[in-house]
């Protein structure tokens, strides 16, 4: 019985680094789909969030972690505000949650971050938020066996899920508010879980010996 | 869109660097947190801390109500959007003078996360924190889940009562409890004639067409039960009015506080002519108004329309409105 994929300290490390620069090349287009339904900061909102993240888990002074997990979460909520500065730091909490002092499985990290989210904003899929991304990435690095490819079949359902918001209308997040004005719209909330989700697989593919 | 700006990336600095200039003889900004206002007697010995705090975008709410008898420190965030859990931290312990802080605020996601972030991590340093969240907005949510209902232009009202309660040395315990009082006394509807625009996003985020009017907007776009043909000010007041009585209340014999807001593009003159009417209709009903406020007071940037607030008032809350206070954004002299 193997744990699957396993990711130490730097490449986690490597993770928040590689999700910071996608999220700020996505920046403007994040925005825009903001605009849409909300107040137009997602994409500022996530990048400064993303490095002040990678910042605090630099700065955090321990080789444990999930130590410097915890420490990346307080960064993110110093970072930011809005509903996604609780949400991702409660995701960077419930990852520490799940890691070993030295690594963490992939499945574990996916989960940790889907359950933090979720035990913070109490959204499931469905709702039209980052959720509909989360949760099937969660479900399916969880049942990937160790001889399929679990990272393409994360991104997989991951795609699936943020494609499946565009036929939803918002019931909770900011875009609640504007009811069926969300409908036929990418969540952007969804959008940005997915850009972290590809850059997690990017890590994934150079670690991953098999690939 | 034809608006003053700089670097829209700087809005909000700017304009707390300019109201801090504007009112210092009120207000101060806190050492530790460049998005924390604060009152000058912030952190009082003795007293009860009264904190709040909002995306920007709504001034005069809500660095405006820092002052006086009113609220004590006010977290800042972005436009539209919920100042960081740790600035609202900030704003608690500033605000604590050793008997703990009333955090009362508005029912929106991101502001209900964050509060309760710092609610905890004050409780983790020492500080007693209660709060109380304001649910006004009568179109927002039907009567039977009124928890679900946004807060708007009543909070001013919720944060007059509290400030002026703690102000007389009442418990925590108290505060919290006529704040809640207060807002539950309290309904407000909205009405929207034109949309705003976010300045980073250069575009408005919904739309109401020209002739039309959205009934039961929210302070962000959020939409409304009806849309229907613009009526003659009269009929907009009426409808306002029938809107808050069907949800609320009030009969014969009773008295009231009234606060009309501006959403920010709407002349201050058409204001008064909607206030004329809905003054003369709760005549008309016995309903007495002991005290009115008309003009801009919780704003959505450059909205066209108003909110409508009515307070049913109780011997306490009417004393506690009564009780004189000073901010930037309200000034109450005591009735002579």
């Amino acid at each position: 019985m193997t744990t699957g994929i396993y990711l130490d300290k730097s490449a986690i490390r490597r993770f928040l680094l590689c999700a910071a620069q996608s999220l700020e090349e996505a920046r403007s287009e994040l925005s825009a789909l903001d605009g849409e339904v909300g107040d137009g900061d997602h994409g500022a909102s996530m990048a400064d969030g993303f490095h002040a993240a990678m910042r605090g888990f630099d700065l955090c002074g321990s080789e444990n972690l999930p130590d410097c997990l915890r420490a990346a979460g307080r960064a993110f909520l110093q970072a930011v505000g809005a509903t996604v500065g609780p949400l991702y730091a409660s995701g960077f909490i419930g990852a520490a949650g799940r890691a070993d002092p030295d690594g963490i499985t992939l499945a574990s990290l996916i989960s940790g971050f889907s359950e933090g989210i979720a035990g913070r904003g109490k959204a499931a899929p469905g709702d039209c938020t980052m959720m509909d991304v989360w949760e099937p990435a969660a479900h399916a690095a969880a049942a990937a066996g160790v001889t399929d490819n679990p990272m393409q079949e994360v991104l997989d359902a991951a795609s699936a899920g943020l494609e499946a918001t565009r036929s939803m209308v918002a019931s909770r997040g900011r875009a609640a508010r504007l009811g069926s004005r969300t409908l036929g719209r990418i969540d952007p909330g969804a959008r940005s879980a997915f850009v972290i989700l590809t850059s997690l697989a990017g890590v994934v593919r150079e670690t991953d010996p098999r690939e | 869109m034809q608006r003053l700006l700089n670097d829209p990336d700087d809005i909000v600095d700017e304009t707390v660097a300019g109201f801090l200039r504007a009112h210092r003889d009120l207000v101060r900004l806190s050492d530790a947190n460049p998005r924390v206002v604060l009152s000058h007697g912030c952190g009082e010995k003795g007293r009860v801390g009264i904190v709040t705090g909002g995306g920007s975008g709504h001034e005069p709410a809500f660095i405006g109500y820092t002052g006086r008898n009113l609220v004590d420190a006010v977290a800042v965030g972005e436009l539209f959007s919920s100042p960081t859990a740790k600035a609202f931290l900030e704003a608690i312990r500033a605000a604590d003078g050793g008997e703990g802080v009333a955090v009362l605020y508005g029912n929106y996601a991101g502001d209900n996360m964050n509060v309760k972030m710092a609610a905890r991590m004050a409780a983790k340093e020492g500080i007693r924190v209660l709060t109380v969240v304001a649910n006004d907005d009568v179109c927002s949510a039907p009567q039977a889940e009124r928890g679900l209902r946004r807060g708007v232009a009543g909070e001013i009202l919720m944060w007059k009562v509290g400030g002026a309660c703690a102000a007389r040395g009442a418990s925590l315990e108290d505060v919290q409890k006529v704040a809640q009082a207060a807002i539950d006394a309290t309904r407000s509807v909205g009405v929207g004639l034109a949309p705003c625009t976010l300045p980073a996003n250069g575009k408005p985020n919904f739309e109401i067409a020209p002739g039309k009017m959205e009934i039961g907007i929210g302070h962000h776009g959020e939409p409304g039960t009806d849309v229907v043909e613009l009526l003659p000010a009269n009929d907009v007041a009426d409808r306002m009015l029938d809107i808050i009585l069907a949800d609320h209340q009030l009969e014969a014999g009773d008295e009231v506080c009234v606060l009309l807001s501006g959403l920010g593009a709407t002349p201050v003159n058409e204001l008064y002519v909607l206030y004329d009417r809905v003054e003369s209709q709760l005549e008309t009903r016995e309903i007495r108004v002991h005290r009115s406020f008309v003009g801009n007071y919780f704003t959505s940037l450059e909205m066209m329309g108003a909110t409508l607030t009515v307070m049913k008032l109780d011997p306490q809350l009417k004393e506690l409105i009564d009780m004189e206070a000073e901010s930037p954004g309200l000034t109450v002299r005591a009735k002579s």
